[in-house]
């Protein structure tokens, strides 16, 4: 029973996805959008998956329905029914009538289905006939064939082997020999001559199933199977074939390069083959993620109570470190999805709404591959449709009213999802009318809800803000605000609740941007520690722009009075000041008189303060607090619902100590403390928005000596670790730190460019470049901060190998590093120390396998002869081993986990530094194709396990040939 | 668990604690545990009712301060503190700071007295404005006033809100 409802479940949930990837890509047909093959392919999967799932379950009904549209959409595909908004139609109906059946799954079978089965028929019939014509009796339908299954065929490795999986199918053939020459006169001559003419043969049997006992009456079939690859797609398969009674079973589909993925954007994910994707329960999953998340905090607390002599204990604590880090990370992973699930409706609401209005309207997508957690997915279903509704509704004009405006007659949505400084942005722009800020100041006059000086201050950026007031949008008249603003508090809501703003821009007549700023997860932060009269608060670090120690004798880095408060100055512009102690300190908004008051009162305070720019949706306002702790990634928990009404903090954690921190709102601190009320709120301007300049992109700024602030591009930078100096570790010229399990190289940029050595701070970072394989890492002593600039790098200023040149930032030469010029010149180097040390008397041999027995086994053998050996247990170890060191010989297993043999062997020669690098392939496979693969590959050459002594001839041998050391080789090949 | 706050029944449990000297009693049926943590984060600006948070086994709890809701200036944790803690169905993640933790006694319903009928005084008025102390039991030694779980809820609520 549990079992059965599990099954419902599942198809529940599968065929809903299946339905809206169909929904799309309907609409994408009829729009003939992407290759309307690929399209339909896409289409008739998932019909096909619908239909075995509900005739899996039994659900009769939708299995019926599911068969229909899978014959129309056969049809559509083969021409015989035309593509156009009417098939469409009927095809969208039947979609929603199997929709309304999965959602009342159980009654889903007493619901009569005449009437969408007749709709459908005259879609279906013209073609049977025609199909009839084509194909043989018995097979029907390509691939689905009666009274055979999949199991009458058993694929044998070998089989397999001989399959070009690249271009041909698999197919099985299943025939009665008698049949065959009673009934249609085929001689078993002439009915392997038909098969050889579909493909080629790889195995065949007959089925003997003993002397016939049945004299005189007929003779009881004599089953013919057989195996063939053949390029040839199933329906003409079945046409060359001209068996009429053979029966057909596709064993294998073509492997294609590209992907399988149709044009609706998002499916991609779904679609690709079912063996490496499973489904797991949504609570199972949010387990993992909290039992990751105690984890996380067990961990911390762990590494807090370490004592530092215990080495053994520490090296636990470090391993505990990085596996905690990766579940953590593999967890987090797992409760995403792409944006497309959400995005994929979209199209179709926005077909029925533009007919119902009378409309032509377009949507475009990008960005459907996007990630995001799981959980925001589904709070943002709301406000999207709310949104898009929006757009459609009021935005888009009529045709007749766009023509009169020069516009095309259809308008044109577009839905973008991009990721941006850690956060989701999600753009949905109109071409439509725009919104009229006059009109909605009226409105906001004649409702009280501002007083006209106010409304006179304001930018139009924040006029259009007040439409998200929920007071203001539901008694907004549709006709007096072009409609805008109506239940537009709803999208506010929504994204309030996941820690998201909305921002809206738009021209008069041009059109309108919702820009939409989420976090990517909601399970995991990265939050800045600061405190506030010696108590701990965190505050997520997306909304940090920047943090400075102020100065109050300087003229320079100090806060400043203006007429309506505290302000400080900051790239040209004053910010509004609030200062943490007086928000935490009243629970009444902060109005004019109290800010004026507060500002009266540190008039002339000399206390050592910080200041944080924060950003909160499209404004920036400065937060004055008394310390920073430091930052960390932090656990979110959510808030006491009876504290909610505060306003001023979004979440709780724990910290490593156990203790609980909060976690500031920005939002709900400079509402509580009345700062937009102010005219100095500045508009931040849109980083990449329609007026944006494309030049523009992400920076890191950072400090490696005291002496200068450097920068490079974020767009060369994989990731940034912290690591403490008392964890590096010396060999010889090297210095190696443990990151996430694997030694990595510190490279120190004063060794390359004339700048000061690095400063002695408790706690340094590296950056780990993106475009490198190999295991090293720039050492940095200080992130200063991320932002978004529109470089301009000065090459004259600074001029030396690695340096891109130089730029002011904040008011400060910067000097823009090269990073991926700096892991070349350290890899040049570390080349050059390595060739530069004697020849070792010894050959040295790097043997790779992953069963420890042969390891042991291969290397003792090895030195027993003289050998210098050092063992890898897996292709991708090995190879960054290579990278390091410079070896003679490499002998290497086939079969490993992480990088198999073959895989390392491709890689190592596409690499020029080991062009001449001899290989062996050492493996207890031992036959011609794998040998021959091996070969293929880039190895030199082939020996089984366990054979002691042609290993050894085969090792001394490849040892002979080889012509110089690869290192060297390499030194000059990569300059 | 029968009804948690069923004063009818002829016997029931109550757990004891102190807050100002005082004794009072919860019906045991309404507590998850008692915690000796009084490791607490203030949530300022909230009302002083609110003493602040606590994590209780990974899970972030809103720690309520009994003696604001009974009028009391607030002090300091002891090593005596307690924090009482509520069942999830009574209210999630809640727990009330105490000054000492006591027993579990067992009172009959002939010891107990509505409240406005005994004690009168200063304390009295303002714990009955806060409406969660419903009656009052007369152990041998001294009187034991009764909270009810689910109206200090509602004093909770108000006294945050």
């Amino acid at each position: 029973m549990s079992q059965n409802a599990t099954a419902s479940h599942r198809f529940i949930v599968e065929a809903r996805e299946h339905l809206a990837a169909m929904s799309s890509a309907m609409i994408a047909l009829e729009r003939n959008q992407g290759d309307p093959h690929d399209v339909i392919e896409q289409l008739l999967r998932a019909a096909h998956s619908i239909k075995g799932g509900a005739g899996f379950i039994g659900r009769r009904n939708i299995e019926r329905l599911a068969h229909a549209m899978e014959e129309v959409i056969e049809n559509v595909r083969d021409g015989t029914v035309p593509r156009n908004s009417a098939v469409v139609d009927t095809l969208l109906a039947t979609l929603d009538r199997i929709m309304a059946m999965v959602d009342g799954l159980d009654h889903s079978d007493e619901t009569d289905i005449s009437e969408p089965l007749a709709r459908l028929q005259p879609l279906i019939k013209t073609a049977t006939a025609h199909e009839q014509a084509l194909t043989p009796p018995c097979a029907a339908n390509s691939g689905e064939s009666i009274a055979m299954a999949r199991p009458d065929f058993s694929l044998s490795n070998e089989l397999l082997a001989s399959w070009q999986s690249n271009n041909a199918f698999l197919y099985g053939v299943k025939l009665d020999w008698f049949q065959c020459e009673q009934q249609y006169g085929l001689s078993p001559i002439d009915v392997t001559q038909r098969l050889e003419r579909a493909g080629s043969i790889l195995e065949s049997r007959t089925a003997v199933s003993g002397p016939g006992l049945s004299v005189g009456l007929p003779n009881p079939p004599l089953w013919c199977m057989a195996v063939l690859s053949s390029p040839l797609e199933p329906r003409q398969f079945i046409g060359k074939l001209q068996i009429p009674c053979a029966a057909v079973v596709i064993l294998r589909e073509k492997a294609t390069d590209k992907p399988a993925a149709a044009p609706a954007q998002g499916a991609r994910a779904r679609t690709t083959p079912g063996a490496t994707s499973m489904r797991i329960s949504v609570p199972l999953v949010d387990r993992m993620m909290a039992l990751a998340g105690e984890l996380v905090l067990v961990r911390n607390q762990a590494l807090r109570s370490t004592d530092p002599g215990n080495a053994a204990f520490d090296r636990l604590l470090r391993r505990l470190d990085s596996v905690t880090n990766e579940l953590q990370d593999a967890a987090l992973r797992m409760r995403t999805q792409p944006v497309g699930t959400l995005f994929d409706r979209f199209p179709r609401v926005v077909r029925d709404l533009a007919r119902q209005l009378g409309k032509q309207i377009e949507v475009e997508i990008k960005g459907a591959e996007v990630e995001l957690d799981k959980t925001i997915i589904e709070l943002l279903t709301d406000p999207l449709t709310h949104l898009i509704r929006n757009c459609c509704d009021h935005g888009i004009e009529l045709p007749n009213e766009r023509a009169a405006g020069e516009k095309p007659a259809a308008g044109h949505i577009s839905l973008s999802a991009r990721q941006e400084r850690g956060q989701m942005v999600i753009e949905i722009r109109d071409d439509g009318r725009g919104i009229d800020a006059q009109a909605i100041k009226r409105k906001a006059r004649e409702q009280g809800v501002k007083r006209g000086d106010e409304l006179e201050r304001m930018s139009d950026r924040q006029v259009y803000d007040l439409i998200l007031l929920s007071g203001f949008s539901t008694a907004a008249k549709v006709t007096d605000l072009s409609g805008r603003g109506v239940g537009m508090d709803v999208v506010k809501t929504n994204l309030d609740q996941i820690g998201g703003v909305v921002e809206i821009d738009s021209t008069a007549g041009k059109g309108t941007v919702f820009t939409l700023r989420l976090p990517l997860t909601l399970a995991i932060m990265p939050c800045l520690l600061l405190a506030s009269e010696r108590q701990g608060y965190a505050i997520p670090q997306r909304d940090v722009d920047q943090i400075e120690l102020l100065d109050p004798g300087s003229a320079r880095r100090r806060v400043e009075r203006n007429h309506e408060g505290e302000v400080l100055r900051w790239r040209g512009r004053l910010l509004p000041v609030v200062r943490l102690r007086e928000v935490l300190r009243t629970r009444a908004p902060l109005d004019a008189r109290a800010q004026a008051e507060i500002a009266e009162r540190y008039q002339g305070d000399q206390a050592r303060t910080y200041a944080a720019v924060i950003r909160s949706g499209s404004r920036r306002f400065v937060l004055v607090f008394d310390e920073v702790l430091g930052s960390e990634n932090i656990v979110v928990k959510s808030l006491h619902p009876l504290l909610r009404p505060l306003g001023i903090y979004a979440a709780t954690t724990i910290l490593g100590d156990g203790s609980v921190a909060l976690i500031l709102n920005g939002e709900g601190i400079a509402r509580q403390s009345g700062i937009f009320e102010r005219s100095g709120a500045e508009d931040v301007p849109a980083l990449s928005g329609p007026t944006g300049d494309d030049q523009t992109q992400p920076v890191l700024l950072f400090r490696y000596g005291p002496a200068e602030l450097l920068a490079a591009p974020m767009d060369a930078v994989r990731r940034v670790v912290t690591i403490t100096p008392d964890r590096i570790e010396r060999i010889g010229e090297r210095e190696l730190v443990n990151v996430d399990g694997a030694a990595t190289n510190i490279v120190r940029l004063d060794r390359f460019l004339d700048i000061s050595p690095c400063a002695d701070t408790g706690r340094l970072f590296l950056i780990l470049p993106r475009r490198t394989d190999a295991p090293l890492g720039l050492l940095v002593s200080e992130i200063v901060d991320t932002p978004t600039l529109a470089t301009q790098v000065d090459d004259r200023a600074f001029k030396a190998d690695g340096v891109l040149g130089s730029a002011m930032v904040h008011g400060q030469i910067v000097v823009f590093i090269d990073i991926d010029r700096m892991v070349q010149m350290w890899q040049q180097m570390h080349e050059r120390a390595q060739a530069a040390l004697p020849a070792p008397a010894a050959k040295k041999i790097l043997v790779i396998d992953d069963t420890q027995f042969f390891q042991k086994l291969v290397a003792e053998h090895l030195r027993s002869q003289n050998y210098e050996v050092k063992v890898a247990g897996d292709g991708s170890t090995g190879l960054a081993m290579l990278k390091l060191e410079r070896f003679d010989l490499v002998i290497c297993d086939i079969e490993m986990p992480i990088m198999d043999g073959l895989t390392l062997a491709r890689r190592v020669r596409e690499d020029p530094q080991f062009s001449a690098l001899p290989l062996l392939a050492l493996t207890t496979l031992n036959t011609p194709q794998s040998r021959a693969t091996a070969l293929a590959s880039g190895f030199d050459a082939y020996e089984v396990k366990l054979d002691r002594q042609t290993l050894l001839a085969s090792v001394n041998e490849l040892l002979g040939r080889s012509r110089q050391p690869a290192a060297l080789s390499g030194a000059t090949t990569n300059v | 668990m029968s009804e948690p706050t069923d004063t009818s029944a002829p016997v029931h449990a109550y757990c004891t604690f102190r807050a100002d000297q005082r004794l009072f009693g919860i019906d045991v049926g309404c507590l998850r545990e008692i915690s000796t943590n009084t490791r607490i984060t203030p949530v300022p600006p909230a009302p002083p009712a609110v003493r602040g948070l606590a994590n209780l086994r990974s899970r972030v709890h809103l720690v309520v301060d009994l003696r604001p809701l009974l009028g009391l200036p607030a002090a300091d944790c002891t090593a005596e503190s307690r924090l009482i803690i509520l069942k999830p169905v009574v209210e999630e993640d809640v727990g009330l700071l105490v000054d000492q933790g006591g027993d579990i006694i067992r009172v009959s319903r002939e010891q107990i007295e509505s409240f406005d009928a005994s004690a009168g005084g200063r304390e009295s008025s303002q714990a009955d404005a806060a409406g969660f102390v419903v009656g009052v039991a007369k152990l041998d030694r001294e009187l034991m006033m009764i909270i009810d779980a689910r109206k200090l809820v509602d004093a909770i609520s108000n006294a945050v809100g």
